[in-house]
């Protein structure tokens, strides 16, 4: 494929977990974070490893993953790369969605920062304040007091 | 049931800032709702700088929803269904107001003077003839039905107010101060027509005295707001701009030649499409066939830049039973007036795509105008 070409010609980098796990990876891949595309800008030596130091191997993986397919060009539709996009926020439970949220927001990598804030979302969207806590394991912090007050003073989010 | 620690909510964790751009993807009625769920989104959500963030975000990724004015004072919201392929159908739900309700004994007809950041600046003018001192203007949310009162700078016993002309929104260079624009005629003078300009954070009306008989029939034609100027296609000849910063006015000749444009048009309206960031004019000529044709100003300052975009027929399956062309919105759809009801063509698409919003009990539509739903209260940015 004419793809392949480009991609060659691509330098690799090695990008390190904060848990010491290192990936190889091809500079388009790696510069869809703006935090590792400012990084390489002041580096000297291409191949020693990049610290990404707050994110672990097992969500680094994802959000390479995610990258990967970000990065090439012209082989997926809009229509196919959305659905992609979507199962592979669905197959996430909670708590890989919090850390990828944090990764993609240290690492700057706005569309996968808009796919996950845009699922979690989603899993608010439509459910009761009751739902919505039990989903996310929230504690209730209001005294029954405070809760009928807010109902009462926004009558317009409970009715039908 | 207890959990360990570990178990916790870790959302609650994130920073704020996160939270923010989770929470703006939520509809109003969502937000509402999550004002229950715990302490510290509560306070998230009720202040004033979320609802303004919210509301960004909203004007920024969403098709702008659009609300209409229909006859006996029905005041509707229209959604769309998909926001990229309006053909997929449209919902609409009426909006409650107490000025919205029947009164026998006191009529009264309501109008939207403008729309921005989710408030409606509605003019609720009484019909019998002794109240008419009793007209009043409200800043409104529909979503939360938080209103504000604005005193009006005229009575109406001697004065005509055109709805049309007249303007609210919010102009980021008076720090984001909203302002509201009023345009009146005398009764009893001819031509006598007078402006007030109110700002919303100093509750403060002034007027404006023009001497130009072209500044004066501004109040025949509709305002289109861009780049803090309201611009008013007068005689199909000027455009009288009002720079809403330093509260002057001048005017510019509307010049497109007669040769390139639309033949027998019969009508033709000014107005602004995101897409294209730009005033735009769109002539519209409908007999038993429809055409319609978009120009617009390439470069502001340049008024002899006006470009053809495209001119299009519109075929007979979209436009039977139409009557009367209404305007477009910000996001380039055709608003065409149905015997009862209301199409919405989308003319990116080729062949343009359409959708009918119709209702049984709704009569004809008269206004279209853009709307996104928000928590700004009107109080909070008073």
């Amino acid at each position: 494929m004419a793809s392949t070409s480009t991609s060659t010609l691509s330098r690799k980098l090695i990008l390190k977990s904060s848990d010491g796990e290192k990936f190889e990876v091809d500079e388009n891949v790696a510069m869809q974070s703006q935090t590792i595309k400012h990084m390489i800008e002041d580096l000297d030596d291409i191949n020693s490893p990049i610290p990404v130091s707050i994110v672990t191997g097992t969500i680094l993986s994802k959000v390479i993953e995610y990258c990967k397919k970000h990065a090439t060009e012209d082989s997926d539709s809009d229509e196919q790369l959305k659905q992609w996009d979507k199962e592979y926020a669905n197959n996430m439970d909670l708590n890989t969605l919090y850390y990828l949220l944090l990764a993609a927001n240290y690492m700057e990598i706005k569309g996968l920062l808009e796919l996950i804030t845009q699922c979690v979302a989603d899993m608010i969207k439509g459910k009761s304040p009751e739902e919505i806590r039990a989903h996310f394991n929230i504690k209730n912090d209001f005294t029954p007091q405070e809760e009928a007050n807010i109902r009462n003073e926004n009558p317009w989010a409970f009715e039908n | 049931m207890k959990r360990s620690k570990n178990e916790e909510c870790p959302f609650l964790r994130l920073p704020e800032k996160l939270i923010i751009e989770i929470l703006c993807r939520l509809p109003v009625k969502s937000l509402g709702k999550c004002k229950l769920v715990c302490k510290s989104w509560n306070t998230l959500i009720s202040d004033p700088e979320f609802a303004m963030s919210h509301v960004e975000f909203s004007k920024s990724n969403n098709q702008p929803l659009t609300l209409i004015l229909q006859k006996n004072n029905i005041l509707s919201q229209l959604k769309f269904r998909d926001s990229t392929d309006i053909s997929r159908g449209v919902t609409l739900a009426p909006l409650r107001h107490r000025f919205l309700e029947d009164d026998v004994f006191d009529p009264r007809c309501c109008f939207i003077v403008g729309s921005c950041d989710g408030l409606i600046c509605v003019y609720v003018k009484e019909m019998g003839k002794k109240r008419r001192r009793d007209d009043s203007m409200s800043l409104w949310n529909p979503c939360t039905t938080e209103e504000l009162e604005i005193s009006l700078p005229v009575e109406r016993g001697s004065f005509y107010v055109h709805i049309e002309s007249s303007w609210f929104g919010c102009v980021p260079s008076c720090d984001d101060d909203y302002k509201i624009f009023l345009v009146y005629t005398m009764h009893k003078q001819s031509h006598g027509t007078c402006m007030y300009l109110y700002s919303l954070r100093f509750d403060r009306w002034k007027s404006l005295y023009v001497s130009d008989e072209d500044y004066e029939r501004i109040s025949e034609v509709d305002s289109v707001y861009l780049d803090e100027a309201l611009h008013y296609l007068v005689r199909r000849k000027w455009i009288v701009i009002f720079d809403l910063v330093s509260e002057t006015f001048k005017k510019v000749p509307f010049s497109i030649d007669e040769a390139d444009k639309l033949p027998n048009y019969h009508q033709l309206s000014l107005g602004v499409i995101g897409e294209y960031d730009c005033l735009c004019a769109m002539f519209v000529h409908h007999s038993e066939e429809w055409m319609v044709e978009l120009w617009t100003l390439e470069e502001y300052d340049d008024w002899d830049s006006w470009e053809k975009m495209y001119r299009i027929e519109l075929k007979e399956n979209i436009v039977i039973n139409c009557m009367k062309f209404l305007g477009f919105t910000y996001s380039g759809n055709l608003c065409i007036q149905q015997a009862n009801g209301l199409v919405l063509v989308d003319t990116d698409d080729d062949p343009p795509s359409h959708v009918v919003a119709r209702n049984p009990s709704f009569e004809k539509v008269y206004k279209v105008m853009d709307y996104v739903e928000s928590l700004v209260s009107p109080d909070s940015i008073s």
